[in-house]
């Protein structure tokens, strides 16, 4: 299957001739495209964004400007990467709109290929992007299934604590810790303390102190 | 007191001095001949050459002439009896007086004087038997003796010799002497022995009588000539009856002449023959009242019931000369003196003519000074006007119509480059007008022979240069409207028009660089609104490009992309086009300019800007609008201006509505409006009026020449620029033109 087929390039510009002549251009390189003539406008069919692809957003429009619809996009935790096409580019706009973690800043009138391989780029970091959120979702659901215990027993293992220690920290046993994190181990799919390491800094577990956990206890 | 008579003398006096006067009223004698009642006025002496005998003569005809009756006829005549001595001469006289008045049928007979009346009564039988005396003059103090007489009555007189010889004394203080003149007449017997009788009776041992009578008359002028000092002479009559005969006034003159002391008499006719004056009695007065008494004896009444009249009043009367002569005061006078021979001077006789004179020659010396100060000031402003003709470069022409003669001032001569005192026909004259302007003038002088004004601003070629000038005529024409002359001013206007070409041409580059600068300004959304069709044909063509390359090429798809890059392309010269326009440089080119399109032009030039500003901006054009007259350009650069300045109001607004609404719209009057509304902070109603000021700018970067150059450009198009805030939110500007027929 194509990488891109699944990917939607929205494509959006007050200028229609401008917005007609790339929906033309990214169709004949196989890109799924949607075009819309303003930022309001995109808004209203947001529904219906896919989980990959990418925006192509003039920034000087009428009504909501292209940073504008970046900011509000961004809180609505939208996470489609934007390329930017302007006319009119100024170096603080382009420096705004790459921190606000746009994918690049063209100056119209731009080499086709040039828009077309960013799109590309861009489509790519949404695919990755959208993985890393799967991944993290299904860390997120085993995370759920643990225990209060295991997730205790997961986070101190994590700290980098021996059994014994655990055990210490908990007030049970040496024994049970390695029940408790055998069966964390299993239930997140782990296969090394390393592994599970990178899961807890995926899903970003708050460093536990042991005070608290006490007082849990 | 009888004079003698001689026959010698009686025939002299009857030839010389027989004077006879009649006097007839024509219209008495033609109707009543025989009722005519006839008087006779007898003289002693000297008949008319006597003043008191034309006096006494006067003032009886003047009595006679106001009576009511028409019938009196008055003869007067003289006796000359000093010259007639003897009885058989007095005899003659009488008989010879009988002869003379036989026929005539006298009435009444009036005696003058003292001898007269005795001469008369004397020979009454003879002369005139049975007519009634009426005597005038008669010494008051004789009228006893005419007791016996019968039909007869007059008038006596006193004369006031007391009151005269008084009078001397006041005059003259410190009067001893009073020298006494008389003749050897009858009359100066009569007065002399009189005035002795009232010197012994009034003045004796006051005065010392100086007796001058009868003596000749070399003597008489020797005496008086060498009278003592505080002397008066009193002067009573000079009748020679021996030696030389002379008339009483001349003898009174020869007599003054000589003496070294003032002379008095009482007659007052006899004042202005030397006397300085006296107590008079007024002569006139005896004749009319004379007369009066004839009137009633004419009327019937008997002349011896009429009582005789006594004139006794004097009054003292003077010679101006003879007081000026012994230096008598006139203040001395007794209060109501009469002064006669007063030598009235120029001043007083001519005095209304004088004044008269002297006004009319300072009304005309007056006349003159103002007509030679106006003659002056003409002359001043003449030369005043000469100059600021010059000065202004102004000549003066005169066309005469009827000969088609040009004539021209000084001042023209240099304007239109011909020599003075030339003149042109109205052919030659259009040459010197410059054939472009040739077929104006002519049109102009057309409608100026009907009666318009004429004043044009037009060139003529002088020595082939190029002037303007400006003229200005008025026609003259007569009552049936025909034209007659056209007189009136050329100006040379040539600095001005090059000033204002000057003037008109840094405005144009004033309009051009502020043009320049608003492209400039937005030049950055002008690239955007380049670059939109040239990204568009961009993708466009490497579309079709890959379309056609691909295996199965969607043809249909490729003439799309094909189409749409040929509009995107026109669509980028426009772009370019608009920019062209905006900052080329030409002079206005006035035409019919569409202030919709043009409105829709303009704001095609700032849709980028507008866009990249997060400004919106609604046209609300009003359809079939009438088009306004002037450079598309310029105007739509006024449209740039306003749209401009009210972008950058609104963006200044941190929330929206950051709104420009451009509308049009047809005003009633004629005219065409172009509103450019804002929803920014609108105008205080200070900056409103300097807005429009040059250099006058409330932005941090702008010239503040937009607004002003704008308002200029409406101006020349004959329209407004104003300003007003809205009622809600910002300020509209507002352009007015007028309208021209569609």
């Amino acid at each position: 299957m194509n990488q891109d087929s699944v990917a939607e390039v929205f494509v959006i510009d007050d200028d229609p001739s401008v917005l007609r002549a790339l929906r033309r251009l990214l169709t004949t390189n196989g890109l799924q495209t949607r075009i819309f003539c303003s930022a309001e406008e995109f808004l209203d069919q947001g529904a219906s964004v896919p989980a990959v692809g990418c925006l192509v957003l003039d920034v000087q429009m009428p009504g909501l400007s292209g940073m504008d619809l970046q900011a509000e996009l961004q809180q609505r935790g939208m996470r489609l990467p934007i390329v930017f096409i302007t006319a009119q580019a100024t170096v603080p706009m382009s420096v705004q709109a790459m921190k606000q973690g746009a994918v690049d800043f063209l100056q119209k009138p731009f080499e086709s290929q040039t828009l077309i391989a960013t799109i590309r780029k861009a489509i790519a970091r949404s695919r990755q992007q959208a993985a890393v959120e799967h991944e993290c979702l299904e860390l997120e659901q085993r995370f759920a299934s643990l225990t209060l215990r295991e997730r205790e027993v997961f986070r101190l293992v994590v700290k980098g604590l021996l059994n014994k220690q655990i055990a210490f920290e908990l007030g049970i046993v040496e024994k049970t810790v390695k029940v408790h994190r055998a069966r964390v181990m299993q239930k997140m799919h782990a296969d090394s303390l390393a592994e599970m390491v990178i899961m807890a800094q995926t899903l970003k577990l708050p460093p536990c102190s042991s005070s608290i956990f006490s007082s849990l206890e | 007191m009888r004079a003698p008579l001689t026959a010698g003398i009686l025939a002299r006096a009857a030839f010389s001095c027989l004077l006879v006067l009649c006097i007839f009223t024509p219209h008495a004698r033609a109707d009543q001949p025989m009722d005519i009642k006839k008087v006779l006025i007898l003289f002693s002496l000297e008949g008319w050459s006597a003043p008191a005998n034309r006096v006494i003569y006067n003032g009886a005809k003047t009595v006679f002439d106001q009576s009511p009756r028409q019938d009196i006829v008055l003869f007067g005549d003289n006796l000359d009896l000093p010259f007639v001595t003897g009885e058989a001469e007095n005899r003659s006289l009488a008989e010879f007086f009988q002869k003379k008045y036989a026929r005539e049928n006298i009435h009444v007979v009036v005696p003058v004087g003292l001898a007269a009346l005795g001469f008369v009564l004397r020979y009454r039988d003879m002369m005139f038997p049975g007519r009634p005396i009426v005597f005038c003059g008669y010494p008051v103090y004789e009228l006893h003796r005419l007791d016996r007489a019968s039909d007869i009555t007059g008038v006596a007189v006193g004369v006031d010799i007391a009151g005269t010889i008084g009078l001397a004394r006041d005059l003259q203080p410190g009067l001893r002497r009073l020298a006494v003149v008389a003749g050897t007449g009858p009359l100066d017997l009569y007065l002399t022995s009189l005035v002795r009788e009232i010197f012994q009776k009034d003045f004796q041992g006051q005065l010392e009588w100086i007796d001058l009578t009868g003596l000749h008359m070399h003597e008489m002028l020797e005496r008086v000539s060498s009278l003592p000092d505080s002397t008066a002479v009193l002067y009573l009559n000079i009748q020679d009856d021996s030696g030389r005969k002379v008339a009483t006034a001349e003898a009174m003159h020869l007599v003054s002449k000589s003496a070294n002391a003032p002379l008095y008499n009482f007659w007052d006719t006899a004042l202005g023959y030397g006397s300085v004056g006296g107590r008079m009695t007024a002569m006139d007065a005896y004749g009319r009242k004379a007369a009066a008494i004839v009137l009633r004896v004419l009327s019937g009444e008997k002349a011896a019931s009429i009582k005789p009249v006594v004139m006794r009043d004097s009054q003292a009367m003077f010679d101006w000369r003879e007081l000026k002569r012994w230096k008598i005061d006139e203040s001395a006078l007794p209060p109501g003196s009469i002064v006669r021979f007063k030598e009235t001077s120029l001043w007083e006789v001519y005095r209304w003519w004088v004044i008269g004179t002297l006004s009319f020659i300072c009304l005309q010396t007056l006349l003159i000074a103002l007509l030679m100060n106006n003659l002056d000031k003409r002359k001043r402003a003449d030369a005043n006007l000469k100059r600021a003709q010059e000065i202004a470069s102004i000549g003066s022409l005169r066309y005469d119509i009827r000969k088609d003669v040009v004539n021209w001032s000084a001042g023209a001569n240099e304007i239109l480059g011909l020599p003075p005192d030339s003149q042109l026909t109205y052919k030659a004259f259009m040459k010197i007008i410059h054939p472009e302007d040739r077929e104006q003038v002519k049109m102009r002088w057309k409608t100026a022979l009907e009666g318009d004004a004429y004043d044009l601003e037009h060139r003529i070629l002088v020595g082939g240069v190029v002037r303007w000038v400006r003229a200005k005529f008025e026609v003259e024409f007569d009552k049936h409207r025909k034209p007659l002359a056209a007189t009136g001013n050329m100006q040379d206007i040539t600095p001005r028009k090059k000033l204002e070409e000057e003037t008109s041409r840094f405005r144009q580059q004033l309009a051009h660089v502020s043009r320049v600068s608003t492209v400039g300004e937005l030049g950055q959304n002008l690239a955007h609104e380049i670059n939109q069709p040239l990204t568009a044909i961009q993708a466009n063509a490497e579309a079709a490009h890959q379309l056609l390359a691909g295996e199965r090429p969607d043809l249909k798809e490729v003439c799309a992309a094909l189409d749409d890059i040929v509009a995107d392309n026109k669509r980028a010269q426009a772009v370019i086009r608009r920019i062209r326009n905006l900052v080329k440089n030409v002079p206005p080119v006035p035409t019919r300019v569409d202030l919709n399109s043009m409105a829709a032009e303009a704001m095609k030039v700032v849709q980028a800007d507008a866009a990249s500003k997060g400004v919106a901006i609604h046209l609300e054009l009003e359809s079939g609008l009438p088009p306004v007259h002037g450079d598309e350009v310029q105007l739509q650069q006024v449209a740039l201006n306003l749209i401009l300045n009210a972008m950058e109001a609104v963006s200044q607004n941190q929330f929206p509505p950051r709104l420009v609404t451009v509308k049009t719209s047809r005003d009633v009057e004629g005219s065409v409006s172009l509103w450019v509304s804002d929803t920014g902070a609108g105008v205080d109603r200070q900056s409103a009026e300097r807005l429009f000021e040059a250099f006058f700018t409330t932005k941090p970067q702008g010239l503040g020449l937009g607004l002003s150059i704008s308002r200029t450009i409406v101006e020349a198009h004959g329209g407004s620029l104003g300003v007003a805030s809205n009622i809600d939110k910002g300020a509209s500007f507002c352009c007015r033109l007028p309208a021209v027929a569609a």
